[in-house]
């Protein structure tokens, strides 16, 4: 692990994804807000200020969970620390 | 003056109906012909509001009921003191008119049929009636009115991941506030539920209006589908996207929490006024110029908008508290956001805190500070559409 820590928003949970409250460089260390003895991980990539970034590993072709809703279905397999938007989450509806 | 509980505000009592937040002079152009007239009466009557439809002769079925009945609305809004009604002809005023009557307010009409069709006489006939209207108006007083008879709209605009995470949930509390003390809510938008049909039908009151809530947005869907659209750069559209949005199942995931957690009491229909005090959903277009006309024709005196990037776009008729929780927007458009929430970004969030001045905001408002929007003029009333015109 290497650079800074940043604090991250899980709104449900069993979610799959939380929000980053600053930038993230890849190696920066996650830790999730007002979980102080959740373990922390490091993002494997860039991440812009208040996007989202994947808890957890998922495959291609699964529903994504925030907040306790189905937000969308993977596009291609995800990592945890990985930066999850339209590169490879799409919407389950329209 | 605030009162410390916090469960009253200072409006303007109506014959009929509920208090105004403020006291207008509207300026109501009933048909597309007599617009650019009707605007040249407003900006003569400082101080007066002005609300248009575009169209007249040759709408249809829905659209000629809605156009009528959003004109009402507009008029009946209790915001608005005293009523200008200009349109051509007598019969579509007449009707728009004999409508009104039941709100028992001061109105006065001039049609191009009163004046031989000469527009610049209609200026100087209209001047002369608003003028003595709107000084009768301002003998009006403020007095004490109750919370439970707030009419309050909720709308997100120019989402971005902190609204969903910060503004709406806040606006959740606010409107389970507001619903534990009597008074009533509105949340629009339609596609903006997507994804998240089958929790809002839950939580409704029965089963016919939870099935009517699941079955509104499925027909928005498709309505997407049919026309071969995408809602991905729509909804969400760009700068929602680069915000940090993916899905319009994300955004709406966000954008409901504006509804707190309370029970559901009706899938009201476009500008359809509420008949009880709760929570209502408004089965409506997305776009905040068509969305927040829907709630105003419908009643609503003050609308709680939040915003993520930014969103300058006010009611005319009922002021709008813009309400930010990214501080970055906060902190650009400074003149421009009522409510700062942005703390609830940061590593520690105080959400008691923010809900109490959520909630002074909405009560000094409601007592007549203006808003930014007020203060700038980026008001507007937009009627919505819904087919073809003859």
């Amino acid at each position: 692990m290497s650079g800074e820590v940043i604090v991250i928003i899980q709104l449900g949970g069993d979610d799959h994804v939380a929000n980053v409250l600053d930038s993230v460089d890849a190696g920066d260390t996650l830790t999730i807000r007002g979980a102080p003895d959740a373990p922390t991980f490091p993002s494997r990539e860039s991440i812009p200020r208040f996007h989202k970034v994947a808890l957890r590993d998922l495959p291609t072709g699964a529903n994504v969970v925030r907040d306790g809703y189905v937000i969308g279905v993977t596009t291609r397999p995800v990592r945890r620390g990985d930066w999850l938007h339209i590169h490879n989450l799409k919407s389950a509806r329209a | 003056m605030l009162d410390a509980s916090r469960n009253t505000f200072q409006g303007y009592a109506r014959p009929v109906g509920n208090p105004g937040v403020r006291n207008y002079l509207l300026v109501l152009n009933a048909t597309g012909l007599t617009e650019p007239t009707a605007r040249r009466v407003n900006a003569a009557l400082p101080g007066s509001r002005f609300a248009s439809t575009p169209y007249g002769m040759g709408l249809l079925g829905v659209d000629a009921e809605r156009q009528l009945t959003s004109l009402v609305g507009l008029a009946a809004n209790p915001n608005v003191g005293g009523v200008l009604v200009l349109a051509a002809d007598r019969p579509r005023c007449d009707a728009l008119l004999s409508a009104i009557a039941a709100y028992d307010k001061p109105v006065q009409s001039v049609c191009y049929d009163d004046v031989d069709h000469d527009a610049l006489a209609m200026v100087d006939t209209a001047v002369r009636q608003g003028a003595r209207l709107h000084r009768d108006l301002s003998r009006t007083p403020r007095s004490s009115q109750p919370l439970a008879s707030l009419v309050v709209g909720l709308e997100c605009g120019l989402s971005d991941p902190t609204s969903g995470i910060a503004a709406n949930p806040l606006l959740g509390r606010l409107t389970d506030w507001l619903v534990d003390r009597g008074a009533t809510v509105i949340m629009g938008e339609t596609l903006e539920w997507l994804g998240t049909e089958s929790q809002l039908s839950a939580r409704a009151i029965g089963p016919h209006v939870g099935d009517a809530i699941v079955a509104s947005v499925l027909r928005r869907e498709e309505l997407a589908r049919q026309n071969g659209v995408s809602l991905t750069d729509i909804n969400p559209n760009r700068a929602n996207i680069r915000a940090g949005l993916s899905t319009i199942e994300e955004k709406a995931s966000g954008a409901v929490a504006k509804a707190g957690s309370g029970p559901i009491q009706s899938l009201l229909g476009y500008a359809q006024a509420p008949t009880a005090p709760g929570l209502h959903l408004m089965d409506a277009p997305a776009y905040s110029p068509e969305s927040l006309t829907g709630f105003v024709a419908a009643g609503a005196q003050l609308l709680a908008f939040s915003t993520g990037v930014g969103n300058s776009y006010v009611s005319e008729l009922a002021p709008t508290l813009k309400i930010s929780a990214n501080d970055a927007t906060v902190g650009r458009l400074a003149e421009q956001i009522d409510v700062d929430v942005s703390d609830l970004m940061g590593a520690d969030a105080d959400q008691e805190a923010a809900s109490d001045r959520l909630r002074d905001a909405v009560l000094e408002t409601a007592s007549g500070a203006f808003t930014w929007g007020e203060v700038l003029g980026e008001g507007g009333e937009c009627i919505s559409r819904f087919g073809e015109s003859l």
